[in-house]
């Protein structure tokens, strides 16, 4: 799986995150998404630099919507995972789950 | 100038004016519920992010970017010190008068030194945007994060080189971010406005 890049814990969290969103991932439901499910308040400044690097190694794709009114007319920014994107996933998945195999962690679902 | 729009505009020196537009889209959407202190605080924390993402993306040209702007505006700042008669008030090889000169300073060094910092930073960030922005990198960012150093390290500088009292050394912290910080976003802005 050569070029396919690792990915950190966060960078992991907002591609999940946005992947659950099927197309309605922008700023601020992104937020949302990894609050309700993580419990962790994220500052938006973190997502949008991980946005940005996102972007960039190429696994997200994104694209500009219309303007609404509660947002003063400004346009969403839409994000989806791309085909590189999906892959570091999977590849990130694998390896979790092969460091968990035979693993009885005191606490968790498979204790 | 209202805060969304300064806000936009601040972010717009980090990133590209379409993301900058939809981060603040993000910030309002969410500062119905929170406020304004919540929306000024988190742009700002996001315009600073995306400042040092763009200096850590490009860590060499980065620092060679800083060294350039720090000559230029040490070289602006002598100009302009030379230019307005600035320097017959304190003796730069001597940091310990600072004080004793600050204390006796008249109306006219207030003004004169107010002219030389902000110029100098205002300049700076003109040129440097224009000589150094590229798509990964706004050519004032290595600056920024340079003057975001020394801001934190003024009180040490200030106490223990320049030997100041303490009233100069709050002084000089509060007003920090508006005589170098503002000033060079400012030129910079100005710079990126005229090439887009």
């Amino acid at each position: 799986m050569a070029g396919t890049p690792n990915l950190g814990e966060f960078e992991q969290m907002v591609l999940l995150a946005i992947l659950r969103l099927k197309g309605e991932a922008y700023g601020v439901s992104i937020r949302a998404e990894i609050s309700n499910r993580t419990g962790r308040d994220i500052a938006p400044g973190a997502l949008y630099t991980t946005l940005e690097r996102l972007e960039a190694k190429g696994l997200l794709k994104s694209r500009v919507g219309d303007p609404t009114p509660e947002r003063g007319g400004r346009a969403k920014r839409y994000y989806t995972v791309s085909g590189v994107g999906i892959k570091a996933i999977a590849r990130a998945e694998r390896a979790f789950r092969r460091l968990l195999d035979g693993l009885e962690i005191p606490g968790s679902a498979n204790a | 100038m209202p805060e969304p729009m300064f806000a936009q505009r601040t972010l717009g020196l980090f990133t590209t004016p379409d993301r900058a537009e939809a981060i603040v889209g993000d910030l309002l959407e969410e500062s119905r519920t929170r406020g304004r202190g919540w929306f000024l605080m988190h742009a700002m924390g996001t315009a600073l992010a995306l400042c040092l993402r763009n200096v850590g993306a490009a860590p060499l040209r980065s620092s060679w970017v800083a060294a350039v702007a720090l000559v230029l505006w040490l070289g602006i700042y002598a100009a302009l010190a030379a230019g307005t008669g600035l320097f017959r008030y304190f003796d730069p090889a001597a940091p310990a008068s600072l004080d004793a000169s600050l204390s006796l300073a008249p109306f006219g060094f207030w003004i004169r030194i107010l002219v030389v910092i902000i110029g100098a930073n205002f300049l700076t960030g003109m040129l440097i945007t224009r000589w150094a922005s590229t798509n990964a990198l706004t050519g004032s960012a290595p600056l920024v994060v340079l003057w975001l150093a020394c801001w934190l390290a003024w009180p040490f500088l200030a106490k223990f080189f320049y030997v100041l009292s303490w009233y100069w050394i709050v002084g000089g912290a509060l007003v920090f971010p508006f005589f170098y910080l503002l000033p060079l976003l400012a030129g910079s802005a100005l710079a990126l406005r005229r090439t887009a």
